[in-house]
C-alpha cells in the first residue's frame, strides 16, 4: 500500500494513539477557532495530531471535507513520519534525511483510475475554494489562506519544484501566491518573460514524510519529486493534472490538490500573514502572483492540511534545513558533529557543535552556513555542548565567551531573509549583517574542565540500587525551574 | 525603513502593515506584459476595502 496520510493516521493510531485527537464539534476555521485551540495547546506545551471532523467551509457550510493540523509537530511524529527508531536523536535524524537525499527515488505515473486524488473532480464552474474549510490563522491576516507546497516544473528541463508559499484566497477561483526569489520564482520568471502561463498545483494534504521531502533545501538541477521519494522510501505515485495534463503531473496519493496557472503580467495584493518566524509578514504586491485555479480534485473524504506558526518546534520544516547545514558545514570542516536551527529560538539563529583541531575552525564554519539567507546569528560551540538545549547554549555563551575577542560582527552585506523584522531596509537592499560568536574552549591553554561525578561512579552506582523503582516512579518532574 | 510600514485604512481607522515597496508603487515596476496598470491599492484585513495609498489618512514608516 503507498504511503499517504492515511497510513500515517494508523501509524500514529498504533505507536501513539494518545497523540490523536478528533474534534467532533463544529468549528469555524474562519473565525479563528481551530487556531485558538492550537495555541490553547501549544499552551499546555502538548502537539497532538488534530482532525477537525466538521468543520464550516468559507459559504458558512460543515464541509465534506475534514481539517488536519499538527500532522508533524514533535519529534516524535517526525521520527514516526520517517520511520526511523523512536530512540533516534535529533543529529541522527538530520544525518538520515541527508542520507536519503544522496538517494533519490523516480516517482511513478499512474492512471486516473488508481489515483485516490481522482474520485471528485471539479473543473470550470464547478471550481469552488469556498467549499474547502480554510482557515484565517492569524489576527491582521489578509483573508482566509492556503499555506501548503505548491509545484512548479521548469519548461526547459523538466524538473519539479516544490515550495512553501502563503496563498490567499481571494475568490471562489483566484489566489495570490506569495514567491520569494529562489527556485519557483526563477521557473515562474521564464514563464513570463515569454509571456507564458506557467502550471501550478497545490497540495493541501499527504504523508509527512511528502510535506518534508517538498521542503527540501538542494540545487536547483535537483527533481524535488524524486527527493520526495528518497524521503518516502518508495517511489511518488503521480498522476496527470486535470489542467495541465502530463505536462505537470500531480500527486496519487494527496488527499485535495488544487491546480491552476500563474498569470503573465499579473500580481495581487496579498497579506499581512503570520509567518514561521512569529510576526506577521506585511502586505506585498510585486511578489505575489496571479493564481487562476482552474480545477480542485480531491478524495471523498478528503482530509485537508493547513500549517500554522507553532510555538515550539516544527521539524518537519527545520530537519531538511537542518541537514542543508549540516553538510555545508561539514564540507568546510569535517569536525561539526550537530547543526541546530530547529524552533523559534533558531529561526535565524544557527547553533553548531563540533570537534575543534584548529583555531579557525569555528570561522570557517560559521562562514560555510552564513551562505544560507536564514543565517544571521552564528554560535559556535565544543561537541560536549548540547546544541538542541537552550540551557546548555546559555551555560556554554556565558562561561566560555570573552565578548572582546570572541564575538565578531560584519558589515550588512548579505543577503538578508525577507521575514526578519529586524531588516533596516527591504526594499532597495535588503541585507543584514552577520554575528558569528565562537564559545569554544581554546586549544593552546588550559581551560577549566567542566566539574562532574567520575564516569566509573556513574557506572558502578546505580540509582535502582539505593531508591526502590515504584518510590522513583512516583517522585514527579519538577518544571517549576525553567532553566534545569 | 525597516520591513513593514503601517497604514490607517480610511473606513475603519485600524493599521495594518505593509511592505514599503508598495509605497508610491505602481503595477509599472512588474517586468514583463502589464496587463493591469494603475497604481496598487492597498487591502486592509480588518474591514475589507481595497484604497488607493492617498485616501489613507496616515501611513508610518
Amino acid at each position: 500500500m503507498p504511503k499517504d496520510l492515511r497510513t500515517y493516521l494508523a501509524d500514529i493510531h498504533r505507536e501513539v494513539p494518545d497523540e490523536l485527537v478528533c474534534i467532533e464539534r463544529e468549528v469555524n476555521p474562519a473565525n479563528y477557532d481551530c487556531t485558538a485551540i492550537i495555541k490553547h495547546l501549544d499552551a499546555l506545551k502538548k502537539f497532538p495530531v488534530v482532525v477537525f471532523e466538521r468543520p464550516l467551509n468559507l459559504h458558512g457550510e460543515v464541509s465534506p471535507v475534514k481539517l488536519m493540523l499538527n500532522a508533524e509537530i514533535s519529534q516524535s511524529k517526525a521520527q514516526i513520519a520517517l520511520g526511523v527508531p523512536r530512540t533516534m536523536s535529533r543529529m541522527a535524524m538530520a544525518e538520515e534525511c541527508l542520507n536519503r537525499e544522496k538517494r533519490p527515488v523516480k516517482p511513478v505515473v499512474v492512471s486516473r483510475d488508481e489515483a485516490p486524488v481522482k474520485e471528485v473532480i471539479q473543473t470550470g464552474a464547478d471550481v469552488d475554494l469556498y467549499h474547502l474549510p480554510c482557515m484565517r490563522h492569524h489576527e491582521m491576516d489578509g483573508g482566509p489562506y492556503v499555506d501548503m507546497a505548491s509545484v512548479l516544473v521548469d519548461r526547459h528541463n523538466g524538473i519539479y519544484n516544490l515550495s512553501y508559499h502563503r496563498m490567499e484566497i481571494k475568490s471562489p477561483n483566484l489566489t495570490s501566491m506569495l514567491v520569494v526569489p529562489r527556485h519557483a520564482w526563477r521557473i515562474f520568471r521564464d514563464y513570463e518573460e515569454a509571456g507564458l502561463e506557467c502550471p501550478v498545483a497545490t497540495v493541501l494534504g499527504h504523508h509527512p514524510a511528502f510535506n518534508m521531502g517538498a521542503a527540501y533545501r538542494g540545487m536547483y538541477e535537483d527533481d524535488e519529486y524524486e527527493m520526495i521519494g528518497a524521503y518516502l522510501q518508495e517511489p511518488l505515485r503521480l498522476v496527470p493534472s486535470e489542467t495541465w495534463g502530463d505536462r505537470l503531473l500531480v500527486p496519487a496519493d494527496a488527499e485535495v490538490v488544487i491546480e491552476g496557472a500563474l498569470l503573465p503580467g499579473r500580481r495581487q495584493v496579498d497579506g499581512p500573514f503570520g509567518e514561521a518566524p512569529g510576526y506577521l509578514g506585511p502586505q506585498r504586491y510585486l511578489d505575489s502572483l496571479h493564481y487562476e485555479v482552474r480545477a480542485i480534485t480531491r478524495r471523498r473524504d478528503a482530509i485537508m492540511q493547513t500549517i500554522i506558526t507553532p510555538e515550539g518546534d516544527k521539524p518537519w520544516l527545520d530537519l531538511p534545513r537542518e541537514g542543508a547545514y549540516l553538510r555545508r558545514a561539514r564540507e568546510a570542516v569535517p569536525g561539526v558533529t550537530a547543526v541546530c536551527k530547529a524552533g523559534r529560538h533558531a529561526h535565524f539563529n544557527i547553533f553548531i557543535a563540533m570537534k575543534k583541531t584548529s583555531e579557525g575552525d569555528p570561522g570557517r564554519a560559521a562562514a560555510a552556513v552564513a551562505s544560507f539567507d536564514h543565517s544571521k546569528n552564528i554560535f559556535v560551540f565544543d561537541d560536549d555542548i548540547d546544541v538542541f538545549n537552550p540551557a546548555d547554549i546559555l551555560w556554554a555563551l556565558a562561561t566560555r565567551v570573552q565578548p572582546h575577542a570572541d564575538i565578531t560582527i560584519t558589515p550588512m552585506m548579505y543577503k538578508g531573509n525577507e521575514l526578519d523584522p529586524s531588516l533596516l531596509d527591504e526594499v532597495y537592499e535588503c541585507k543584514t549583517s552577520i554575528m558569528i560568536v565562537d564559545a569554544t574552549r581554546p586549544l593552546g591553554r588550559p581551560f577549566s574542565p567542566v566539574s562532574k561525578c567520575p564516569d566509573d561512579a556513574m557506572a558502578r552506582v546505580q540509582l535502582e540500587d539505593y531508591i526502590p523503582r515504584e518510590v522513583l516512579d512516583r517522585i514527579p518532574l519538577d518544571r517549576t525551574s525553567y532553566w534545569a | 525603513m525597516g520591513i513593514c510600514a503601517a497604514v490607517e485604512c480610511p473606513q475603519c481607522h485600524k493599521e495594518f502593515v505593509v511592505s514599503p515597496s508598495m509605497l508610491k508603487a505602481d503595477t509599472r515596476l512588474i517586468v514583463g506584459p502589464a496587463t493591469q496598470p494603475g497604481r496598487i491599492e492597498f487591502h486592509c484585513p480588518w474591514c475589507n476595502v481595497s484604497f488607493p495609498q492617498e485616501q489613507s489618512p496616515r501611513i508610518r514608516e
